[in-house]
């Protein structure tokens, strides 16, 4: 299982998720378009939120009601009060229809069922006299059977539509047929093709023949629920073999006095449904979207008052009226998409409203077109532009995306009365958005990943060079040479040294060292550039120094014109070192310098002067070819001291970008205590107050040396 | 590093500026590098004007000592002009008047040149 998901991952992942995602374009597009070669039609996952948008359509923008035609006549609970429990005895029912008849009004439609005889009836009641009652039994079947009486009553008033009920299964008051009153004329397709694509209910719960034979109009009352809310209604429908419309559809027929309903069909299958001047545009199986308006509880009107006679003429005279139950417990209430519970009749009564007010919702068989249009742009853009994008960035194009969709379908609905289907949109192309973004994500974190491994493995290697130059430090700082074990038990001179490289390792470089039993050699020096490539250098210039001064018996110069010729033999990074190299006599004091290109030494006497003493020389080592340096020759008295500095000392610059200078050093040597370590101390410590916290730029070396006479006769 | 450049009379004068150290001594050769190709012998003499210049450090004598020496290889003339105080202390300590005939002023070289050419 492990082994398939990451199978299933890596093909998600395939191409940044593009083939994925292509895949389910094309998937939610066969599911737009339900072409017919298709041998199944794949099902809408999006259907809850479809008809969860639609409804919000209807609340956002209800329709608004420009004449009210309709009179809802409910039998309500006053009315089962006056005459009696439900249901009334058909004379009764016929009484009722006679008392609104008398105001004129267009039409009256019957939203209740009539299938049985009525069991009140005075032919029924004499069925069930007991024997002997003959007289009271002859008495009755002399009164008039009250079907009868409401079929005399429907025949007097030829405007009145009587309803029925499509079922699916057989019961006892079902039929398989029902007298239809309206006649069809079709165009572009004839009555089959319509029974093709309407509704179909085999079995019918119709009104008794005698009472459907006497009416103006047969209609159907049935509606389906999506979600147990109505949102549509059939004008027309199949019960049995025979066509029959609506019970709106029926009652504007009637009201205009028209015969037929004509019906005009496309390819698509219905388009339009013709009343007289009416020409309503339906949807191909010959339903209409209901556009609902707001509650009005003003065109109610009660049963009890129609009898009494107090009812207001002007909402039953040239009005629609529909008679039907509210009292509680007699029948099924209704949610609309709007949210409100009302009676099953005053769905009927908005339907009849908004036909007469020409007022249609439509989805045009060129909508899916659009929509799928619409899809595929989509769709395409957000597998064009989602992989190249920032997650966040992503989200907020989809969200645009989405927005303008949503919009667009509520513009839609509210200006145009089109139902466009946002939410199948929304949903396909949140999906495909979704499918992409999940790649997207998989990769920053595969990215994230890499790079984690990448700083480690940086931190690792650089741990192992600074490992390695820290090697490389001690071994640089461990060949410079320590005065105090070198020179334990030395009287004539003392000298002291520091070399404090400003990275790792440094180009610095200092030695020294006895040619002879008297001859003390020493050496500074610094070399071009920094870091490692001038480290390797000062090891080469320091070891070939030295091998050539214990070699050579003439003077410093003469040692220094060597190194130079040896050093630039072998120098293919041109770079150069500048030097002071001198020969002290430790027995006479007798001192010989020897400058290429470098600082010059300092002379400090026991009086506290402090010179830079001037010397013949050159410029610095591997700068010249063959250049013959010299030396000068000075006579030091016991208790003077000579100090040796590299740039890193007079260039050492602080935070406000002053360089400590030659004449702080000049002041700092003046005043310096007696003793070569003393004077290396008290320099570092001057300098490292001077720089505080800023990073030294250059390698700090000072070379002190102090003779104090032939035997040690200088020294306290 | 853009290095201003003016033909004289009988020499190149070329007038870098700022700091040439560590950070800038590479930028400084690599601009430096075109007139050193074409000063050969023969060709004019280059004038390096340093008036402009503040500080030189190990690293910028190293880039110097590079060019006159490929100066020098192909015959021709470098010669360096108008110190600054902290410029003309480094080529006294370092020596690097050994290197380089160094003048007072721009107008010094020029008139050194054209005398010697």
């Amino acid at each position: 299982m492990p082994r398939l998901l990451v199978w299933l991952s890596r093909i998600w992942r395939l191409g940044r998720g593009r083939p994925v995602a292509s895949l389910l374009l094309m998937g939610f597009s066969l599911m737009l378009v339900a072409p017919s070669w298709l041998p199944f039609e794949i099902p809408n996952p999006f259907e809850p939120m479809r008809l969860a948008l639609y409804d919000r359509y209807q609340r956002l923008a209800p329709r608004e009601r420009l004449s009210g035609p309709v009179t809802i006549v409910e039998i309500d609970e006053a009315s089962l009060k006056q005459i009696g429990a439900w249901p009334w005895p058909r004379d009764r029912l016929a009484a009722l229809l006679e008392a609104i008849g008398r105001h004129q009004p267009a039409a009256i439609g019957l939203d209740m069922f009539l299938p049985e005889p009525d069991s009140t009836s005075p032919e029924a009641l004499a069925a069930r006299l007991p024997a002997g009652a003959d007289k009271l039994r002859q008495d009755l079947l002399k009164l008039p059977p009250q079907d009868k009486v409401l079929a005399a009553t429907l025949r007097s008033m030829p405007y009145v539509v009587l309803g029925a009920a499509g079922f699916e299964f057989k019961t006892l008051a079902t039929s398989e047929g029902i007298l239809t009153k309206a006649e069809f004329l079709t165009h572009g397709g004839d009555l089959q093709d319509v029974s093709d694509v309407v509704r179909h209910f085999p079995y019918v719960l119709a009104s008794l023949p005698a009472l459907q034979a006497a009416a103006a109009g047969q209609a159907l009352l049935s509606v389906d629920l999506e979600q147990g809310i109505v949102r549509r209604v059939p004008l027309l429908a199949t019960v049995g073999p025979s066509v029959i419309p609506g019970l709106a559809a029926e009652m504007m027929r009637v009201a205009l006095g028209e015969k037929t309903i004509s019906i005009d069909m496309d390819f698509d299958g219905i388009a339009r449904v013709g009343i007289g001047d009416f020409s309503i545009p339906t949807q191909p199986n010959g339903e209409i979207w209901i556009h609902f308006a707001r509650r009005d509880e003003g065109r109610y009107l009660s049963a009890s008052a129609v009898l009494d006679g107090s009812a207001p003429a002007d909402m039953l005279t040239n009005k629609l009226v529909l008679v039907g139950l509210t009292g509680s417990g007699l029948i099924d209430n209704r949610v609309t998409p709007r949210g409100d519970y009302v009676p099953g009749i005053d769905i009927q009564a908005q339907v009849l409203e908004s036909l007469f007010d020409q007022h249609y919702l439509q989805r045009p068989p060129w909508m899916q077109r659009l929509e799928l249009a619409a899809f595929l742009l989509g769709g395409l853009l957000l597998i064009w532009a989602v992989p190249h994008l920032r997650p966040r960035i992503a989200t907020l194009l989809a969200s645009i995306l989405f927005i303008t969709l949503l919009g667009a379908g509520l513009a839609l609905f509210r200006y145009a009365n089109l139902l466009f289907d946002a939410a199948t949109l929304f949903g396909s192309l949140n999906i495909i958005f979704g499918s992409l973004l999940g790649t997207v994500f998989i990769e920053a974190d595969r990215d994230r990943r890499a790079a984690e491994r990448a700083l480690q493995f940086e931190r690792e290697s650089s741990a192992k060079l600074a490992g390695e130059l820290d090697a490389a430090r001690r071994i640089q700082l461990g060949s410079l040479p320590q005065a105090s074990r070198l020179f334990a038990d030395e009287t004539r001179f003392e000298l002291d040294a520091l070399l404090e490289p400003a990275r790792h390792v440094g180009g610095d470089l200092y030695d020294f060292f006895l040619l002879d039993e008297k001859r003390l050699f020493f050496v500074i020096g610094d070399v071009s550039g920094k870091g490692l490539p001038a480290a390797l250098f000062m090891a080469v210039t320091k070891a070939l120094a030295k091998s050539l001064a214990l070699r050579n018996t003439g003077s410093v110069g003469d040692i220094l014109q060597a190194t130079d010729v040896e050093l630039a033999r072998e120098n293919p990074e041109t770079l150069f070192v500048t030097m002071v190299a001198g020969i002290l006599d430790a027995d006479s004091g007798r001192l010989e310098l020897s400058n290429a290109g470098h600082d010059a030494p300092w002379r400090i006497t026991a009086a506290g002067t402090a010179d830079s003493l001037v010397t013949v020389g050159g410029p610095p080592l591997c700068v010249l070819e063959n250049y013959p340096f010299e030396s000068s020759a000075f006579q030091l008295v016991p208790g003077d001291a000579l100090c040796l500095i590299t740039d890193g000392v007079t260039e050492a610059m602080n935070s406000a970008g002053e360089l400590y200078g030659s004449e702080r050093l000049a002041l700092l040597l003046k005043a310096a205590p007696q003793g070569a370590g003393a004077i290396v101390a008290a320099l570092r410590k001057d300098v490292r107050q001077f720089v505080g916290e800023t990073e030294a730029a250059d390698d700090l070396t000072v070379l002190a040396l102090r003779w104090n006479g032939p035997a040690g006769a200088g020294r306290e | 590093m853009e290095l201003q450049s003016r033909r004289a009379s009988t020499a190149i004068v070329i007038s870098p500026n700022g700091r040439l150290d560590q950070e800038h001594a590479d930028s400084f050769k690599q601009a430096l590098d075109p007139y050193l190709i074409e000063c050969k012998a023969g060709g004019a003499p280059l004038v390096l004007d340093f008036s402009a210049v503040s500080y030189i450090s190990s690293v910028g004598l190293r880039a110097l000592m590079l060019a006159a020496r490929q100066v020098k290889a192909q015959g021709g003339r470098i010669v360096v002009a108008a110190l600054t105080p902290i410029v003309r202390e480094v080529f006294e300590i370092s020596r690097f008047n050994l290197v380089f005939a160094v003048f007072a002023d721009v107008d010094a070289a020029l008139t050194s040149l054209a005398t010697q050419a």
